[in-house]
């Protein structure tokens, strides 16, 4: 068997979050840009692109576009979600990569592009809070066969991962040991009867 | 390109840039004179060329003397240089003449300076400098060229056709008006061959523009047409003196004109760059160089920009207020700002006592005063142990209700001017800082700020400032000492805690400015004169022993405090006629004297008639005398020149 890698650091996670694609609108005729992982442009405004946004950060350094916010990305939106959170067992959707995103937009200098970044913050961090709690509830669920939780995002996948696996294998061999005792103990017992 | 509109910034940015693609190598040297507004002119210059990936230099540059060092050692030797820029200074002066002007190199002129040299605004064609459309006089820039074009064709000798008489008299006219001028810019008088190349340069253009023009006058009379064109040539010549005789004034802040120029290349607009020109911007305000009509106006225009950048409707609503006071909240917030200096970071009575507006509207340095102030307190109903309390320890009930009660008893004390529309910054809950408290910290950095920090951190090495400022580095050459000043306050506009030290640091100067102030006024030390007023500094008093500790000079915003001091106590105390100050300041052995014109600046006026009469009453004395800034009222005097100085200088003023 191939040794298992080593779970993901959070900024492995951030560098490849930065893959997704987001909106911008550029401030300045930009031509076109050519890269190793593809060409985006040329830029006119008003019209609105969507490139990575590890591109859109590196713009908006340097002044030459706006940040928009995704859709999901708003202090209504975000507070939906937290509602949702509170009233379903169900993780509410969002995006994979929704952690990372809003770490690096909610942080200079796409920060000054976002509305309501600062209760943002606050927000992403309730709904966090919220799903962590969650999350933990779950360790009730673990049985050593499997866990199913839908609509995680992959930060948090990464971080519950090292005490799940741990725990999981740790039940695993209390399971098998459980068995094999309850085998021992039939064994005794089939040949008590016997 | 010449002159380059306000409106057309963009021009200059786009032209450096086009430039640094053609080299290899820096292409863009920054000069910047020591002042907060040309630093935050830089800053803002400098996240532009950065973003763009322009390979650039800043260099500050302190007076005339520098600037013709660095021509010689960065400018002569350097073949990929294309572009300069230069903040707030050279604009006084004939560039062409400081410094050499290789073929492909263009010199951006962006200086609140005024009156702009004419050759820089018209007789250079690589020297672009920047104005307001409104300054720019169709009829001086006639004046100029024609008289320009006069004297170019006065050396060339080919033109055989003039009367001897007249040619005699022109000459003496020519000689005096083009040695007004070189007074005027106040220059080093030694041309450089690069000059001369220039001169030559511009007379050959001039004279084929003459060709064409001669062919129109032929019919007119010989002596009519002489006479007539004698006429006009004094016309012109008194277009031009009058051009300069205006005056030094001030023109816009060069941070601002940065601003726009992000603005105009289509950059988006962040609250760090928009806090740079408020911050310029507020300097010229707070030392009286702006009209409240201009302040009004930028402030006008600086607002919407400000609501439009935060994409917040205005007025704020008490949600978005709650907004900025979140911890991790960093906004610029509009407010009534007091000409209270600073009064955030210390108490409320030493504020009070230590702002020249206040203090010399109570006189609070006399025994009347002093009571005066206590009432002052009383009526704003704040306990005197609050006031003696730092703000930050001041009960919060108190510190909510400060801005209201102070304006409804400045009221009262006929303080009606103290309150000011401004910005102060918010970052979370570690600082507010006003945009006026700001350029006081830049300020006294610039005076002082590598000597202070340095001295500080090494008394306590845990403290905060020790860590800013990375411990003490202090160089043994202090005649550079004034470099790291500059680069100090340059890390002070990101640096939160830098600028907290400055602020610490302009307390002390604003300490010892009143202290000497009152030192003055007690032992009744200025002297009126017909025309203007003057008081010498001597070596014990607080202000020049500070300094004198730094080893450097005391500076020059620090003694126009002091002068601003002095003249308002004068108007509310003494006489009632507003005269202009001069102050002598000795530097540390005491060899020669710093001194300092100013004028009564009631707040709608800013001219200073000293920028004229001090050179031309520092040309009348000996070459001793340095005007080695880019301020045209401040020179260098040694000790023994100072009486024949203030001689003079009685002479030229009232001229």
């Amino acid at each position: 068997m191939p040794p298992i890698l080593p779970p993901p650091t959070p900024a492995e996670i951030e560098f490849l979050a930065e893959h997704e694609l987001i909106t911008i609108i550029p401030s300045s005729r930009i031509g076109e840009l050519r890269f190793l992982e593809g060409t985006y442009g040329p830029f006119a405004p008003p019209e609105r692109a969507d490139v990575p946004l590890w591109l859109a950060v590196t713009l908006r350094g340097k002044g030459k576009c706006r940040v928009v916010p995704p859709a999901w990305l708003t202090v209504e939106a975000l507070q939906t979600r937290c509602d949702e959170e509170r009233a379903h067992a169900q993780f509410s959707a969002l995006p994979f990569h929704h952690a990372a995103i809003a770490r690096l937009l909610l942080s200079p200098p796409c920060a000054d592009d976002i509305p309501n970044a600062a209760s943002l913050r606050i927000l992403v961090r309730d709904l966090r809070d919220l799903r962590q709690s969650k999350i933990l509830g779950g360790v009730g669920l673990l049985d050593g066969e499997y866990l199913q939780m839908d609509g995680l995002g992959w930060m948090e996948v990464n971080e519950m991962r090292p005490f799940f696996v741990k725990a999981f294998g740790t039940i695993r061999q209390l399971a098998a040991t459980a068995v094999a005792a309850k085998a021992e103990d039939d064994d005794v017992a089939d040949h008590g009867a016997a | 390109m010449g002159v380059v509109p306000s409106e057309g910034l963009d021009q200059i940015y786009d032209a450096i840039r086009a430039a640094a693609t053609t080299v290899n190598g820096v292409s863009c040297l920054i000069f910047v004179s020591p002042d907060p507004d040309a630093l935050c002119a830089c800053k803002l210059l400098t996240t532009l060329l950065k973003a763009d990936t322009v390979p650039h230099e800043t260099i500050p540059v302190v007076g005339y003397t520098d600037l013709a060092r660095i021509n010689r050692q960065l400018i002569e030797p350097n073949d990929a240089l294309r572009s300069i820029v230069m903040l707030n200074c050279g604009g006084l002066v004939d560039l062409s003449e400081i410094i050499s002007i290789g073929e492909q190199v263009r010199v951006y002129v962006l200086d609140y300076h005024r009156p702009m040299n004419l050759h820089n605004l018209y007789g250079h064609p690589q020297v672009v400098v920047a104005i307001d459309l409104t300054e720019h006089d169709k009829t001086v820039q006639e004046a100029y060229e024609a008289l320009e074009y006069a004297s170019l064709s006065e050396d060339d000798d080919g033109d055989g056709d003039e009367d001897d008489d007249n040619e005699d008299d022109r000459a003496s006219e020519e000689g005096d008006q083009s040695d007004d001028e070189d007074e005027l810019t106040g220059a080093p008088k030694d041309l450089s061959d690069a000059q001369k190349l220039a001169r030559s340069r511009r007379l050959r253009k001039r004279l084929s523009r003459r060709a064409d023009n001669s062919d129109s006058e032929e019919d007119l009379g010989h002596a009519t047409k002489r006479r007539r064109e004698r006429r006009q040539q004094l016309r012109q010549q008194r277009v031009v003196k009058d051009y300069y005789a205006h005056t030094t004034q001030y023109g816009e802040s060069v941070s601002t004109l940065m601003y726009r120029m992000t603005d105009q290349l289509g950059r988006t607009r962040s609250k760090e760059l928009l806090w740079l020109a408020i911050v310029g911007m507020t300097h010229l305000w707070i030392n009286h160089r702006m009209t409240p009509s201009d302040m009004a106006s930028v402030f006008g225009a600086e607002d919407d920009e400000n609501a439009e950048g935060d994409s917040k409707p205005r007025p704020m609503t008490a949600a978005d207020l709650a907004n900025h006071r979140r911890a991790d909240a960093d906004a610029i917030v509009p407010e009534d700002a007091f000409f209270l200096a600073m009064y955030r970071h210390w108490a409320l009575y030493d504020a009070l006592y230590h702002s020249s507006y206040i203090a010399t509207k109570l006189g609070s340095w006399r025994d009347k005063g002093q009571s005066r102030l206590h009432r002052f307190l009383l009526q704003m109903g704040m306990p005197l142990k609050e006031s003696l309390q730092l703000y930050s320890e001041m009960d919060i009930k108190y510190r909510r209700s400060l801005p209201e009660k102070l304006l409804s008893v400045a009221a009262r004390y006929n303080l009606d001017e103290i309150v000011f529309p401004s910005f102060h910054r918010q970052n979370g809950y570690k600082s507010v800082i006003g945009a006026s408290d700001a350029v006081y910290a830049l300020s006294a950095l610039l005076a002082g700020g590598a000597y202070h920090l340095a001295k500080w951190a090494s008394g306590q090495q845990d403290s905060l400032s020790a860590q800013a400022f990375g411990g003490p580095k202090i160089e043994a050459n202090t005649s550079r000492l004034w470099v790291q000043n500059f680069y100090v306050a340059y890390d002070a506009l990101t640096n939160t805690e830098l600028l907290y030290s400055g602020i610490q640091l302009a307390m002390q100067f604003q300490r010892a400015m009143v202290q000497t102030g009152v030192t003055i006024l007690d032992r009744h030390l200025v002297k009126t004169l017909k025309h203007f007023r003057f008081a010498i500094l001597q070596h014990n008093m607080t202000l020049v022993r500070m300094q004198g500790d730094s080893q450097i000079a005391p500076t020059a915003v620090i003694l126009e405090q002091l002068a601003e001091f002095l003249i308002a106590a004068y108007r509310e105390f003494k006489s009632k006629k507003d005269l202009p100050l001069v102050l002598a300041a000795p530097n540390e052995t005491g060899d020669t004297y710093l001194v300092l014109g100013t004028t009564a600046k009631t707040m709608s006026s800013r001219r200073n008639p000293f920028g004229l009469a001090f050179q031309l009453a520092a040309n009348q004395l000996s070459a001793q005398v340095k005007q080695d800034t880019f301020e045209t009222c401040l020179m260098q005097i040694p000790a023994e020149d100072l009486e024949a100085f203030m001689e003079t200088l009685q002479v030229h003023i009232n001229r």
